[in-house]
């Protein structure tokens, strides 16, 4: 059987610059893969580039064996494939139940049933006593859990989570780790990009680590963090951030 | 943090207050030009306050409600003036026929228009509304042979409902009334249907609503459409009422940042904002009138300048959300 999801020898170049150089790895049904690497490494573009935000310059992606590279945002959304924004903008003009039923319409016959789902959501991800709040006056916690809440109304079955604990209280990552695992429960097949590793530690079995643009380990999470290019990789963030 | 009905949704308590309004503002409406019959005057006004609803209006569905900002809108008045203008004088078709054939020939200018720029980032939509309705002017001036070119197109003088030509103001204001409705219900039905939330979630952040399944072009190039045919449709209203079109003012600039204006005045993205606005306008322009009589249409145009930098300055959002928040924050003062 195919893997749900499949990215093979994809590339982006900018101009002279390479993003993403030659990576490829395959996400089975029901796993949870965390994605590591310093700031630039390509996580990013990587996201954008299976979920159409930009189109890949080589290789191809398939989602249960279909090919997806260059297809439009929207339709690889209503496909089965989310995801969420590093920087979270909720839709200004609409409140948190609103925002969360925007995410339920593509797949509701009606609004009603779009606002259901939305409720049914709120509930999961712990907003419900928000739901008539504006959602651009929520503060940057409940503002991550809104943007996986809506994320998660779409019903996908592969998501990607754009760092959802950056900017969050050790509290607030407990809190999200709980929903995260809730979220796995329901089958849904999780890459996350994490610069935090505690969650990775907690949720992902495996973890991909990209290095300027390219993948440079990929497999058992504990033993991929050993590995001395990881540690490398990690320790030359580390000396640049001071 | 504050609680936020948002852009969408009523509570169902104020249902049968609401309804009661209704009534009394329909029948007031209905009354209005029969009790102003012997003020030819004031009818009028009140003919080109609903006119002016109606395209702010028509303008606030996309530009408000999809975020689309339009600066050449009288593009679409102007097709729709002079659509059911030449059908009518070259080949006597009804305007009431010619009304519908305007609002599909701008329908499918704003189609075009839309497939063309609607899908790139940045200004390039403003841009193209304000080089279509100039180029459409410079068409309409020079293309003599049609449309009799700054000369204008006068609309004979016969009677007659299917001429939508009357001796009466009367039958004007009802139609003026009804063009006028038509932009407020559909701003009303945006607010509660799925197509309105998604254009809502466009305005709000275009890259989220395609990451959550909208296919965000298709949204805004449909509030282009039925924003384009309901301002052609005032277009021709116009022509009738007026009796005589030219192109220096049926695709000036002027007239399409009016519509704008009256839109941010009031409240862009509401339903009663583009109402609100006109009515601001209209009773400005009114009593300037009265009190500059003689005046430049400049100082008119210093006075407007300036109102629209006070709201601007102190109510970006314009007066109606404006004054809903004053209100609610009223209303929870007095209930605690």
């Amino acid at each position: 059987m195919n893997p749900l999801l499949s990215v093979h020898e994809v590339s982006k170049q900018f101009g002279g610059l390479t993003a993403v150089r030659r990576v490829s790895f395959a996400v089975e049904e029901g796993e949870m893969v965390g994605i590591i690497g310093p700031n630039g490494a390509g996580k990013t573009t990587l996201f954008h580039l299976i979920t159409g935000f930009l189109k890949p310059s080589e290789g191809d992606i398939r989602f249960r064996g279909r090919s997806i590279a260059g297809w439009k945002p929207y339709r690889i959304s209503r496909l089965g494939i989310t995801r969420t924004f590093q920087i979270v903008k909720p839709f200004a003009h609409l409140n948190v139940l609103q925002n969360v039923t925007v995410a339920a319409l593509e797949r509701s016959a009606t609004l009603r049933e779009a606002t259901r789902v939305a409720e049914e959501v709120l509930e999961v991800v712990g907003l419900a006593g928000y739901r008539d709040h504006a959602a651009v006056d929520l503060p940057i916690g409940l503002k991550k859990k809104l943007e996986l809440a809506k994320a998660l109304a779409t019903r996908p079955a592969l998501l990607f989570l754009d760092e959802v604990m950056g900017g969050l209280t050790p509290g607030e990552v407990r809190d999200m780790i709980e929903v995260l695992k809730q979220v796995r429960e329901r089958g849904v097949t999780l890459c996350m990009i994490e610069h935090v590793l505690k969650p990775i530690f907690e949720l992902c079995p495996r973890t991909l680590v990209l290095q300027q643009g390219e993948l440079i380990a990929d497999g058992p999470t504990e033993e991929v963090m050993r590995r001395a290019e990881v540690v490398e990789a990690y320790l030359g963030e580390a000396i640049s951030d001071a | 943090m504050k609680e936020e009905k948002g852009a969408l949704s009523k509570s169902a308590s104020a249902v049968p207050r609401r309804g009661l309004g209704w009534i009394v503002l329909a029948a007031v409406l209905i009354a209005l030009p029969f009790l102003l019959q012997n003020e030819i005057y004031y009818l009028d006004v009140l003919i080109f306050f609903l006119l002016w609803a109606a395209m702010a209006g028509a303008w606030n569905l996309a530009g408000g409600y999809g975020g689309l900002l339009s600066l050449g809108h009288a593009l679409f008045f102007g097709v729709g003036a002079y659509t059911s203008s030449l059908l009518f004088v070259k080949l006597h078709i009804s305007p009431w026929i010619g009304m519908l054939a305007g609002a599909v020939a701008a329908a499918i200018l704003g189609a075009f228009i839309g497939v063309l720029t609607l899908r790139l980032k940045g200004p390039f939509f403003g841009l193209a509304t304000i080089a279509f309705s100039e180029v459409f002017m410079i068409i309409a001036i020079n293309w003599k042979d049609l449309t009799q070119g700054s000369q204008g197109i006068n609309i004979p003088y016969t009677p007659g409902l299917a001429n939508m030509v009357f001796d009466s103001k009367i039958p004007y204001y009802f139609i003026a009334l009804a063009l006028c409705a038509l932009p407020y219900f559909t701003a009303k039905w945006l607010e509660r249907s799925k197509f309105g939330y998604r254009l809502i979630a466009v305005r709000g952040g275009e890259a989220a609503a395609q990451a959550l399944g909208i296919n965000t072009v298709a949204v805004k190039v449909t509030i282009l459409v039925i924003s384009s045919a309901l301002t052609a449709m005032a277009g021709t209203l116009y022509a009738q009422y007026i009796a005589i079109i030219e192109p220096l003012h049926e695709f000036s600039f002027a007239l399409s940042v009016q519509m704008v204006l009256m839109s941010m005045i009031g409240g862009t993205g509401t339903a009663s904002g583009p109402v609100f606005g006109a009515l601001v306008v209209t009773f400005l322009n009114t009593v300037l009138r009265d009190v500059l009589e003689g005046a430049q249409g400049g100082l008119q145009a210093v006075v407007y300048g300036a109102l629209l930098v006070l709201v601007v300055l102190f109510i970006p959002e314009g007066v109606i959300p404006w004054a809903k928040r004053q209100w609610r924050r009223l209303a929870g003062r007095v209930a605690s």
